[in-house]
């Protein structure tokens, strides 16, 4: 690729908890939603090294009238399409999947959170399971935004660092806050193209949370029959819930057990199960305190 | 050559296509070498606070030397080693903040800067042949050979982890008696501390938090090193009961 100049029309440096990442692009659309979705995680200086993350139409397809967008992670071509919409939904997807691959700083969980007065409130949960639906009520009801995807536990201090990339919600999830998509910014230009919806803290609003030692662990389950209900869970099994929402507990191996059992022998535990989102938040803020 | 001449040439070794080291001795390109690859390594094993220093185990228990680039720091850990102590690093420990332990960043063997060979003549290895200028400390480091020497031929052991019992700042003054003394400016080891973490580019404020912590939990002491064979003699000695006074 020496001679062949893609025509970048983007190109910066972002920060995602400790991972780095260099993001050019020579697609203006894909640049702006990338831009826009990795906003708080921008650097203003160089760092000595970063995961190059490229867009652009190799040079065989440069002059097409329909070019076919190539993503590049790491120098490894990951996708190529025609639609840039596609493209982009890689793109983002890549790039969020990179972050607890590579970062070993933390013991990172699939986990919302959420913080207020010096406590968080931890939710690790799979998929579907309502987790930023919750995340997004207690924002509502005072809490400060710590992540919606990502818990990061500092191994040092054991306390919860905050990933607060925008909270992604589809529109299922976002019909139980009326009145917030009114108050979104996220349909700009090709992201109007995205399936999800991308909720900012300040949409909310809410500001973002500061580090602070886990409160709470709540586990929210995919079962919305009935009213909501905290039951408690021991700290046995608060570790192994955790553990199993781990994604680099193998490197952390025993050590990241011990980890996880302080932080679940500081915290109160429970399943949550029942309830709508916004019913499920005002519980989870009242057993908060 | 006719009439009995012998050319020695000089070896090249090239890591990535580049040239990194020339030497006339393979056993200096090993270690060169060797060196290479522990960086490589180790360069991204931020599960843990990375530190530049020796580390030992006596009794059980590591006992961790943090340093500024320092290349007689592997011959001190060789002459710990010779003196009863076992192996966990030369130059690079990792320290696991959960547990406060002492981690071998690799399986590679010491190595030990080539001039300080001398003090192990039974290792048996062959002198270098031209001398070669400290010079400026931050770039005796890219120039100084180094040798492998593996824990074994010093008849020692491996360790792979150990809980950390005390943290012991080299000091070397050539000539002086070698003796161990408590730290006394917290200030100038905190600094020293956080100048060893290799990582602190990864952690940041935490690296703080760690270096004040480990400083106040666990044992520490300026070791002044006079000799290196004496400095070795005093560290395998380590008493932990004795919170780091020599038995």
């Amino acid at each position: 690729m020496e001679d062949f100049d893609p025509g970048w029309v983007a190109a910066d440096f972002y920060k995602l908890a400790s991972t780095t990442f260099y993001i050019r692009s020579a697609h203006a659309g894909i640049a702006d939603a990338l831009g826009w979705q990795f906003a708080r995680f921008r650097l203003p200086s160089t760092p000595h090294y970063a995961v190059p993350v490229d867009v652009y139409a190799p040079e065989e397809d440069a002059d097409a009238r329909d070019p076919q967008w190539s993503l590049f992670v790491a120098n490894d071509r990951r996708f190529g399409s025609r639609s840039a919409v596609e493209v982009l939904v890689h793109a983002l997807w890549d790039v969020y999947s990179h972050v607890p691959k590579l970062t070993r700083d933390f013991l990172i969980l699939h986990a919302g959170a959420v913080e207020r007065a010096g406590g968080t409130v931890l939710i690790p949960a799979a998929s579907d399971s309502g987790k930023s639906s919750l995340v997004v009520g207690l924002l509502e009801r005072g809490f400060a935004y710590v992540s919606d995807e990502l818990g990061c536990i500092d191994p040092i201090g054991g306390r919860i660092f905050p990933f607060a990339r925008p909270i992604k919600l589809d529109a299922r999830g976002l019909d139980h806050f009326p009145g917030l998509e009114d108050r979104l910014d996220d349909r700009r230009g090709l992201a109007a193209g995205l399936p999800e919806r991308f909720v900012r803290p300040e949409d909310v609003p809410a500001p973002v949370g500061g580090t602070a030692p886990a409160e709470m662990i709540v586990f929210p389950e995919p079962n919305f029959d009935g009213p909501p209900r905290l039951e408690p869970v021991s700290a046995a099994d608060a570790v192994e819930h955790m553990a199993a929402a781990a994604f680099n507990l193998h490197r952390y191996g025993e050590r990241g057990v011990i980890l996880l059992s302080r932080i679940a022998s500081g915290a109160r535990a429970f399943r949550l199960t029942g309830g709508s989102s916004r019913a499920r938040a005002e519980l989870v803020a009242e057993a908060a305190g | 050559m006719a009439g009995g001449k012998r050319i020695v040439a000089k070896s090249r070794l090239y890591l990535e296509g580049l040239r990194i080291h020339q030497a006339f001795s393979l056993d200096e390109l090993a270690g060169r070498l060797l060196a290479s690859a522990r960086d490589m390594i180790t360069a991204y094993q931020d599960e843990y606070v990375r530190m530049r220093a020796g580390g030992i185990a006596v009794g059980g228990t590591a006992v961790v030397l943090p340093s500024p680039p320092e290349p007689r720091l592997p011959a001190v850990v060789a002459a710990a080693l010779r003196a009863g102590a076992s192996y966990i690093g030369d130059e690079i420990v990792n320290l696991d903040p959960i547990l406060v332990r002492a981690h071998a960043a690799t399986t590679l063997p010491l190595l030990v800067d080539a001039r300080d060979l001398t003090d192990f003549p039974e290792l048996g290895r062959e002198r270098i042949r031209f001398g070669r200028d400290r010079g400026d400390p931050g770039a005796v480091q890219a120039k100084t050979p180094r040798r492998p020497v593996r824990p074994d031929e010093l008849g020692a052991e491996k360790v792979g982890s150990a809980p950390l019992a005390a943290i012991v700042f080299p000091d070397f003054e050539p000539g002086a008696e070698t003796r161990l003394e408590p730290v006394s400016s917290g200030a100038h080891y905190l600094f020293a501390t956080l100048g060893a973490i290799l990582n602190m580019h990864v952690y940041g404020d935490r690296s703080v938090t760690f270096a004040h912590r480990l400083l106040e939990t666990v044992p520490a002491r300026r070791l002044v090193i006079g000799s290196v064979d004496a400095a070795g003699r005093l560290l395998a000695s380590w008493d932990r009961s004795e919170a780091g006074v020599p038995a």
